[in-house]
C-alpha cells in the first residue's frame, strides 16, 4: 500500500476547492489572530506591569487615610523609609477667571518630592518641576483644551488663585478615561486652600514611602496591621499593586477573550461550513474512490489530512494576524490604561493560536468528515444515495464538539469554571442565534411568497436553496450585530435613565460641602438665578461603635460575614422629621422627631442595604459615634430609595432633635428653570464659594458618554473580528452557491430575462439575507439587553432606534455590496457564455 | 470467476419490503464478456453493484475470484477491488479536480505501484489520448473522457470488469468505438468483462447474454456474433 497516496490525493483533489476553502479559512483567521492578539496583548501588559509597578505605585509602599493621619499612626510611618513625600487628594470646583468656566476636579496637593518613582508627564516638560518651584498649578491637559486655557492663565481652587504652569499630560496612575471622568489639578501641598480640607471634605491623605534595600514593604505591612488599636491607614505596596493589576488583567482576557472565543467559534461555524461544502461536492469522487479499491479509512483519511491542513494554514495565518492585530490592540484599549503597552512577541500566544486554530478546525470538521465514512462505494452507481451518519455517532461527535470547546476555553483562561461557562455562554448565544434564524427563515417563507414581483419573489425564494447556507450567513453576521446592539442597548439604556432623572420637576444640579455658615448666601445665591432650591439636607459624619452588644471590632475579627466595609466605613447621615419625595416606607413606622426622654434614637435605615450588606434587622439597636460623642439608636423603620435621583439620598436617616448641635455641612439641590446654564451657575457660586463643590446632571451624561464611547470603540474593536469573520462566511458562502446561480442565470436569460430583472433578483435576495442577518442578531441582543437591564442595571431598557436601525442598514448595505460583486461578471454574460459555463 | 447463487437483495420503501433481485443465480468464466440487458428497475445495475462488492446481499452468495464477498468486510471487499476489479460507469465519473494521466494513475498509486506514471501513459496512448494527459475532464469531450475511464478501469490490469452502461451517455458512433475498445481490451487482457447495457447490438457481441426483469433471470445465452470482436 501507498502511505503516500492520501497525501498526493488531498493535494489533488483539493485542487477545485481551494479558493472557496481558504475564504471561508479566513473566517477562521480572524477567530485565531483575535485570540493570539488578546493573549500577546495581555503578556505585553503584564510584562509593562512588572517592569512599571513602582512607577504606577510612586513608591515602595504607600499609607492613605480619609482623615489626617493620627499621632500613632504617623509615628508609625516616620519610622520606615529613607525618603517619603505626602499628597492630599480632595474634590473641589476649579473655576477658570478668564474664561470664566468652572469644573469639577480632583485637586492633588503634593510636596516637592512627588512621585518618588515616576514622573509627572507635562507641556512643557519642566512645567512638572516648575508649578511646585512658583507655587503655581499643574492643569489637564484635556481641561485645559476643551476651555480654551493657556499656560500662564490662572484657575482658582478654593480660596487660592494659581497661575497655571503648564498642562499635565499624565501621572503616575491615570489613564485617559479616569483624567476625563475626573480631571486633575496639582498644586504644591503648601499652597493648598485649607478651607477645602475643613469638616465633611472627601479628601484622602497619603504618604508614598521609598524603602532601604532591607526593608521589606509585605512585613511592614503585616506588621503595621497586627497593631489593629495603634495604627489606623490603608497600606498599598509593589506587590499588591501588582495583584490587583493581575486581578484587572484577568478579567481583560475573561471578558475580551469571549468575545474572541465567540470569533473563533463563529469562524469553526465557517470551516466547518465550508469542509461539509466540500465532502457534500466530492461525494461522488469518494464513491468511485471506493469502487476503485481505497478503502473507507484511506478516503477518510485523505479528507481528514485537508482538514488538518486547513487548520494549520488557519494557525499560521492567524498568528501572523494575531501579531498585526497586536499593534492595534493598544489604540482599543490605551484609554484605560495608565501606561503604554510595549510591544513583544509571544512565542507562548502563537503556540496556543496555532493549537487552537488546528484543534477548532478539526472539531467542526468531525461531522462532515464523518459523512464521508458513510459513503457508500454504490453511490458512483446510483447517485441518489445520500451518506448518512448514524444518530449515535452524531451524537457522540457533538460531545466531542462541546468537550473540545470546553478544552480550548480552558486552556485559554486557565481555569475550568469559567471555562464551562464559555462554553455555556458559546452554545446558549450560538444556539439561540440558530433558533432565531430558523425561525425568521420560517417566517420569511410565508411572508415572501405572497409577494406580486416576480423577480422580488424569486431573489427571496433563493434564500432557501439547498446550498444556499442561508442560516450559516444569519449566524455570521448576526453574531456582529449583536455584540454591538448589545452594547448600544445598554448604553441608550444608562443615558435614557439618567435623563429621566431630571424629569418632572426632579433636581438636575447638586451642591455640597456647604459649610454651615454658608447655607443661607449659597440658596440665596442659586435663588437669585432663578433656579429654585428643590431640598437642603445636613450631613453628619459619624462610623458605627457597636451593633447590640458587640462593638464593630469585634464583629469584624469574629465574624465570618461577606461584607465588613459596612461596619468600618464613614457614614455621611442626614437628619429630618419626614421622608423625602424619593423615599418610601418598606416596613415599620418613620419617627421624625425625637422625645429627649426616649432610651434610644429612633432611626430608618435603607431597606436592601440594611437587610443585605449592613445585616441588620427591625429594632436591632446601634451605637453611633458621632465626632467623639456615643449616640445609641434602634431601627423603626427601613425606608425604599430612589437612588437614580439626583438628590441628597442617605443610608441612615435620623430625627429631628438629636443632630442639630453635630458639626455638620449641608448638600442642596436645584433644577434649571431660567436662562442660566448649569456651567455658568456652577461658576457664579464657585467665584463667592469656592469649597463648594457642584455636580450638574448634564456633565454626568456627558461623562457617562464618554465612557461609552471609549468602551463602545474596545468593544466595536472586538465585534468588527466578528464582522470580519462574518464577511468571509458570506463570501464564502456566495462562491460555494456560485454554480447554481450561473445555472440559475444561464435559465433566466435563456426564458427571456432582461438584466435588470437578474439585478433586481440578487439585489432583493442580498437585502433579504442582510435583513434577517441583522433582525437575528437584533432580536436576541433585545433579550439580552432586557435581560442586562432587569439584572445588572436594574433599570427599564431603553431603545435608540436611529442606532439600531444605523446598525441594521450597514449590516444590509454591506451584505448587498458583497452579494452585488460576486455576482457582478453574471448581469453582463451572454446567454451563451452562460450556458457554456454550466 | 464470479459465481453467484441465489442472491437476492431487499430495500424498505416506506412500509413496503421491495425486492429489487430475487433469487438469482449465475457463473461468468474467466476471460468471458457478459452483457446484463433488461427494462429499467429490472435490477441490473443492483446486481453489478452486488458483484462488484459495493453492496452486501440480503441473502444469498456471490464468490469473485475465490473470495465470498457476502462474507468479507467493507475492507476485504475494498481490498478486493483494488487488486481484482475494474469499473467503467456511464457518466465516466472521473474525479475532476486530476488530470486524465492522475485519474488514470490512481488505482495503481493506491497499490502502491512504483511506475505508476509510465503505465498510465502507455495506456492512455493505446486508448487513443496520446498528448492529452495533462487535461482535465472538463476539457475533453464525452468520448474522450470514457477513454480515460477505461483506461483508469485496466490499469491495474484487473481480472474483472464491471461496465455500467459504458456508452449510455455518448453518440452511436463514440459509443460504437468505446465498445470496440472495452471488447479489444478484453482480447488482449483476457480480463473478464460484466457490461450492463440497453444496447442490444452491444450485448451480442458479447459472448453471454443475462436477462432481467423485476429482478429474476428471464433469459441467459451464448452469443455466436463474432461482428464486435475483431477491429
Amino acid at each position: 500500500m501507498n502511505q503516500l497516496w492520501p497525501f498526493k490525493m488531498a493535494w489533488r483533489e483539493s485542487r477545485g476547492s481551494r479558493r472557496r476553502l481558504l475564504i471561508f479559512l479566513f473566517s477562521m483567521v480572524v477567530g485565531v489572530a483575535l485570540l493570539v492578539a488578546l493573549s500577546s496583548t495581555s503578556e505585553s501588559l503584564q510584562y509593562s506591569v512588572d517592569q512599571r509597578a513602582r512607577q504606577l505605585l510612586g513608591a515602595d509602599i504607600r499609607f492613605s487615610n480619609n482623615r489626617p493621619f493620627d499621632e500613632p499612626t504617623q509615628a508609625a510611618i516616620d519610622t520606615i523609609g529613607i525618603a517619603k513625600a505626602k499628597r492630599i487628594t480632595t474634590l473641589s470646583v476649579a473655576y477658570f477667571p478668564e474664561q470664566n468656566q468652572s469644573r469639577l476636579v480632583g485637586l492633588y496637593a503634593v510636596e516637592d518630592q512627588y512621585p518618588l518613582y515616576g514622573s509627572l508627564e507635562s507641556t512643557p516638560a519642566e512645567a512638572a518641576d516648575q508649578f511646585k518651584e512658583q507655587s503655581g498649578a499643574l492643569v489637564d491637559q484635556g481641561l485645559m483644551q476643551t476651555f480654551g486655557v493657556q499656560r500662564g492663565d490662572s484657575v482658582q481652587v478654593g480660596r487660592q488663585t494659581y497661575k497655571i504652569s503648564g498642562a499635565l499630560i499624565r501621572a503616575p496612575s491615570d489613564t485617559e478615561v479616569s483624567m476625563f471622568v475626573m480631571p486633575s489639578i496639582y498644586v504644591p501641598m503648601n499652597t493648598l486652600d485649607t478651607l477645602l480640607l475643613g469638616f465633611g471634605a472627601m479628601a484622602n491623605y497619603e504618604v508614598y514611602i521609598q524603602l532601604a534595600s532591607d526593608e521589606d514593604p509585605e512585613e511592614i505591612r503585616e506588621s503595621l496591621y497586627a497593631d489593629s488599636d495603634g495604627f489606623n491607614a490603608n497600606i498599598d505596596t509593589v506587590d499588591e499593586q501588582k495583584q490587583q493589576w493581575e486581578e484587572a488583567l484577568r478579567f481583560f482576557n475573561q471578558f475580551l477573550g469571549l468575545a474572541g472565543f465567540g470569533a473563533l467559534v463563529l469562524g469553526g461555524f465557517g470551516v466547518g461550513g465550508a469542509i461539509r461544502a466540500h465532502v457534500r461536492r466530492c461525494l461522488d469522487n469518494i464513491a468511485v474512490l471506493q469502487c476503485l479499491g481505497a478503502g473507507h479509512s484511506r478516503v477518510f483519511s485523505v479528507y481528514l489530512i485537508q482538514a488538518l491542513a486547513l487548520g494549520c494554514i488557519a494557525g499560521v495565518l492567524g498568528c501572523i494576524g494575531g501579531v498585526l492585530s497586536q499593534l492595534l490592540m493598544p489604540y482599543a484599549i490605551s484609554a484605560f490604561l495608565p501606561f503604554e503597552i510595549v510591544f513583544r512577541i509571544s512565542w507562548m500566544s502563537m503556540a496556543m493560536g496555532f493549537g487552537v486554530g488546528l484543534l477548532v478546525t478539526l472539531i467542526f470538521s468531525i461531522l462532515p468528515l464523518l459523512d464521508v465514512r458513510t459513503v457508500s462505494p454504490l453511490r458512483a452507481l446510483r447517485s441518489n444515495i445520500e451518506p448518512l451518519t448514524p444518530t449515535r455517532i452524531r451524537f457522540l461527535a457533538y460531545i466531542v464538539m462541546i468537550g473540545g470547546l470546553a478544552l480550548i476555553a480552558a486552556a485559554q483562561t486557565e481555569s475550568w469554571i469559567v471555562s464551562v461557562y464559555y462554553t455555556i455562554a458559546i452554545i446558549t448565544a450560538f444556539g439561540s442565534l440558530v433558533l432565531m434564524a430558523k425561525l425568521l427563515m420560517v417566517i420569511g417563507r410565508q411572508v415572501t411568497k405572497r409577494i406580486p414581483s416576480y423577480p422580488i419573489r424569486q431573489g427571496c425564494a433563493n434564500l432557501y436553496r439547498p446550498s444556499n447556507q442561508t442560516i450559516l450567513v444569519m449566524l455570521a453576521l448576526g453574531l456582529g450585530t449583536f455584540i454591538v446592539m448589545v452594547l448600544l442597548i445598554s448604553e441608550s439604556t444608562i443615558v435614557n435613565q439618567m435623563n429621566q432623572v431630571g424629569d418632572e420637576g426632579r433636581p438636575d444640579m447638586i451642591f455640597f460641602d456647604i459649610q454651615q455658615g454658608q447655607l443661607d448666601g449659597v440658596t440665596e445665591l442659586i435663588e437669585q438665578q432663578d433656579w429654585p432650591v428643590i431640598d437642603s439636607s445636613p450631613i453628619v459624619n459619624m462610623r458605627l461603635h457597636s451593633i447590640g452588644n458587640r462593638t464593630v471590632e469585634e464583629i469584624v475579627k469574629d465574624s465570618t460575614r461577606e461584607f465588613s466595609w459596612p461596619l468600618t466605613r464613614e457614614y455621611r447621615s442626614t437628619y429630618r422629621s419626614e421622608l423625602s419625595d424619593a423615599e418610601s416606607l418598606a416596613s415599620g413606622k418613620f419617627i421624625g422627631e425625637h422625645h429627649p426622654d426616649s432610651a434610644f434614637v429612633p432611626i430608618s435605615i435603607e431597606n436592601d442595604f440594611a437587610r443585605g450588606e449592613l445585616g441588620v434587622s427591625m429594632g436591632d439597636t446601634l451605637v453611633f459615634n458621632v465626632q467623639g460623642r456615643l449616640i445609641s439608636t434602634k431601627i423603626t423603620s427601613f425606608r425604599t430609595v430612589e437612588w437614580e435621583q439626583m438628590r441628597s439620598n442617605f443610608y441612615i436617616v435620623f430625627p429631628s432633635n438629636v443632630l442639630e448641635n453635630a458639626p455638620q455641612t449641608h448638600i442642596l439641590t436645584s433644577r434649571r428653570e431660567s436662562d442660566v446654564s448649569p456651567d455658568s451657575l456652577q461658576s457664579i457660586v464657585v467665584a463667592q464659594f469656592p469649597n463648594v463643590t457642584v455636580l450638574s446632571l448634564d456633565s454626568i451624561i456627558q461623562i457617562i458618554q464618554e465612557i461609552f464611547d471609549r468602551i463602545r470603540f474596545a468593544i466595536q474593536f472586538m465585534a468588527n473580528f466578528c464582522f470580519i469573520a462574518g464577511i468571509f462566511v458570506l463570501i464564502g458562502s456566495l462562491l460555494i452557491g456560485r454554480l447554481s446561480r450561473i445555472e440559475e442565470s444561464g435559465l433566466l436569460k435563456t426564458l427571456g430575462a432582461s438584466r435588470s430583472q437578474l439585478l433586481t433578483i440578487s439585489l432583493s435576495e442580498y437585502s433579504v439575507l442582510g435583513f434577517l442577518s441583522s433582525a437575528t442578531g437584533f432580536i436576541l441582543s433585545l433579550s439580552a439587553g432586557w435581560i442586562l437591564s432587569l439584572t445588572v442595571f436594574e433599570i427599564p431598557m431603553a431603545l435608540n432606534w436611529l442606532s439600531i436601525f444605523s446598525v441594521m442598514a450597514s449590516v444590509i448595505g454591506v451584505t448587498v455590496l458583497i452579494g452585488f460583486l460576486s455576482n457582478r461578471r453574471l448581469y453582463d454574460r451572454s446567454v451563451r457564455s452562460v450556458i457554456s459555463a454550466e | 470467476m464470479l459465481e453467484v447463487k441465489k442472491l437476492t437483495k431487499t430495500y424498505q420503501s416506506g412500509s413496503r419490503l421491495l425486492t429489487v433481485l430475487d433469487h438469482v443465480s449465475f457463473t461468468i468464466e474467466p476471460r468471458d464478456t457478459c452483457a446484463v440487458v433488461g427494462p429499467s428497475g429490472s435490477g441490473k445495475t443492483t446486481l453489478l453493484g452486488l458483484c462488484a462488492g459495493l453492496d452486501s446481499p440480503t441473502s444469498g452468495t456471490v464468490t469473485l475470484v475465490g473470495h465470498r464477498l457476502d462474507e468479507s468486510s467493507e475492507g476485504e471487499r475494498a481490498e478486493i477491488r483494488r487488486t481484482n476489479v475494474g469499473f467503467v460507469f456511464q457518466t465516466f465519473k472521473l474525479i475532476p479536480t486530476l488530470t486524465a494521466l492522475q485519474n488514470v494513475m490512481v488505482p495503481l498509486e493506491l497499490s502502491g505501484y512504483s511506475n505508476a506514471k509510465k503505465s498510465a501513459i502507455e495506456l492512455l496512448d493505446e486508448v487513443g489520448l496520446n498528448g492529452r494527459e495533462n487535461h482535465y475532464p472538463v476539457q475533453m469531450s464525452g468520448g474522450e473522457q470514457q477513454r480515460v475511464g477505461i483506461a483508469r478501469a485496466f490499469i491495474h490490469r484487473p481480472t474483472i470488469l464491471f461496465a455500467d452502461e459504458p456508452t449510455g451517455n455518448l453518440d452511436t458512433a463514440t459509443g460504437q468505438r468505446i465498445e470496440q475498445l472495452l471488447i479489444n481490451l478484453n482480447q488482449t487482457s483476457g480480463t473478464t468483462l460484466v457490461v450492463v447495457t440497453h444496447d442490444m447490438k452491444f450485448a451480442q457481441s458479447c459472448h453471454r447474454v443475462l436477462e432481467l426483469d423485476s429482478g429474476r433471470i428471464i433469459n441467459d445465452y451464448q452469443t455466436t456474433s463474432e461482428a464486435m470482436s475483431t477491429p
